[in-house]
């Protein structure tokens, strides 16, 4: 009798049933992934009854800071005396010191005059 | 460069050549023959020169030599230049100042002639007449001449034109020098002035190019007559030697020639009169030496003086300093 389909040998087997195995398993994830999710056993529900602060804030946070050289800008605006000149106590500033005036005279020494060919002179 | 120093004219006589070779010492050798020939037409003081054939001669045109009808016509020349100050009409006055010998002689103790008791004068050098392209001269019957004026400063121009054909030349004649033109190299001559007030510097340091320089003074030439102190540089307006302020005259022209005329009209005139006239003559540049020891120049001077260029150049990049 002979048999209708040869069966895979080698590589061609190898691949069939790696195939296989990964329809197999994309099935069973599907099957997973299809059922419901548990519900959660823990109600979730608004918190009630929360005690609301009674103490007032304290002092310090209530006032302003103690610095005193802060003053509102319309205030100081207002309060500002005129302009004046103002005399400085400060001691004055020191003079500038006296330059001395020096002429720094390349000193070059004196070039001999040339030789002279000849001397001009009364008749000799 | 040749030099060749050999006396002349009764003076020093320096060449100076830049050419080397046999045809330049031939050539040093020729000029120094073209002298004593000169010297023989020339001299007041050879009794068979040209010149003192003149000065015996009648008073009717002569036909001269070349050399003399030139030096004679510069002569003249120059005494209109000069309205007369420097004029070849002095021989007489000369000889009645001492100076009737070569200055050697003179300078060797020969006592001088006594003065003449005639009274000074000097003719008129308008009453001679020269043809110089033909040789031709009248003069007054015994008026004498004398060309020690001119004489030295013509030399000088004619023997550096002589001698410049073989290169670029300098002649000094008893200190009236000419120059051809620059020296080979491009450089201008260096001459030095002399101090006639003594010492070992020279007064001045010199630059030339072109023309020449002359010095006329009374620091060499001079002598005793009796008490009187004479020199040979005779003011034709009182047929005595020039009673001047002036030591000696040192002058840049375009030639020897002029520079010599120059010097001695600026001696007689002394310094005052002098400097006007060197300053109206803006082709010359002069330097005076008084007897009180000043020295004036004029300002054209400075550009024929040599100058310490890095002392000039350091003075322009004055650099000044301000420190604290």
């Amino acid at each position: 009798m002979k048999r209708s389909t040869p069966r895979p040998r080698g590589a061609p087997a190898i691949k069939m049933l790696i195939t296989a195995a990964s329809i197999a398993a994309t099935l069973t994830g599907w099957a997973v992934l299809s059922e419901p999710l548990p519900v959660a056993t823990t109600p979730v529900a608004a918190v009630a009854n929360v005690a609301a602060p009674t103490a007032p804030p304290p002092a310090w946070l209530l006032s302003e800071p103690p610095i005193p050289t802060l003053v509102p800008v319309a205030v100081a605006l207002a309060s500002e005396p005129p302009i004046v000149s103002v005399k400085s106590n400060a001691p004055p500033a020191p003079t500038q010191p006296t330059l001395r005036d020096v002429t720094a005279l390349v000193q070059i020494p004196a070039t001999p005059p040339p030789q002279p060919v000849t001397r001009t002179r009364s008749s000799r | 460069m040749v030099t060749k120093m050999f006396p002349a004219m009764g003076s020093q006589v320096l060449v100076a050549l830049e050419a080397v070779g046999t045809i330049a010492t031939a050539s040093l050798e020729g000029l120094r023959a073209s002298f004593a020939v000169w010297e023989r037409i020339l001299s007041r003081f050879r009794p068979d020169s040209d010149l003192s054939m003149l000065n015996r001669a009648p008073g009717d045109w002569l036909i001269v030599t070349p050399v003399l009808a030139e030096t004679l016509d510069l002569a003249l020349r120059g005494a209109a230049a000069t309205d007369g100050l420097v004029t070849p009409v002095v021989l007489e006055a000369l000889e009645r100042a001492g100076y009737d010998r070569d200055f050697a002689a003179l300078a060797e103790g020969t006592p001088p002639a006594p003065p003449s008791p005639r009274a000074p004068s000097c003719e008129d050098w308008r009453t001679i007449h020269v043809e110089a392209t033909r040789g031709l001269v009248v003069r007054p019957a015994g008026l004498r001449l004398d060309l020690g004026g001119v004489a030295k400063g013509w030399a000088a121009d004619r023997a550096v034109r002589l001698i410049s054909r073989h290169g670029p030349a300098l002649v000094d004649v008893g200190g009236d020098i000419a120059v051809s033109g620059p020296r080979r190299d491009g450089t201008p001559w260096v001459i030095g002035v002399q101090d006639p007030r003594g010492g070992d510097g020279d007064l001045e340091v010199l630059l030339l190019n072109a023309g020449g320089v002359a010095t006329s003074g009374r620091d060499y030439r001079r002598w005793r007559q009796g008490d009187r102190e004479r020199h040979h540089i005779i003011d034709p307006r009182t047929g005595e030697p020039a009673n001047t302020d002036l030591l000696s005259v040192t002058v840049v022209a375009p030639t020897a020639a002029e520079a010599e005329i120059a010097a001695k009209a600026i001696f007689i005139q002394g310094s005052q009169a002098g400097l006007a006239w060197l300053e109206a003559r803006p082709q010359l540049a002069g330097l005076l030496v008084c007897a009180d020891g000043r020295v004036v120049r004029t300002p054209n001077l400075e550009k024929y003086c040599w100058r310490d260029r890095a002392a000039t150049s350091s003075a322009g990049q004055l650099i000044q300093a301000k420190i604290l």
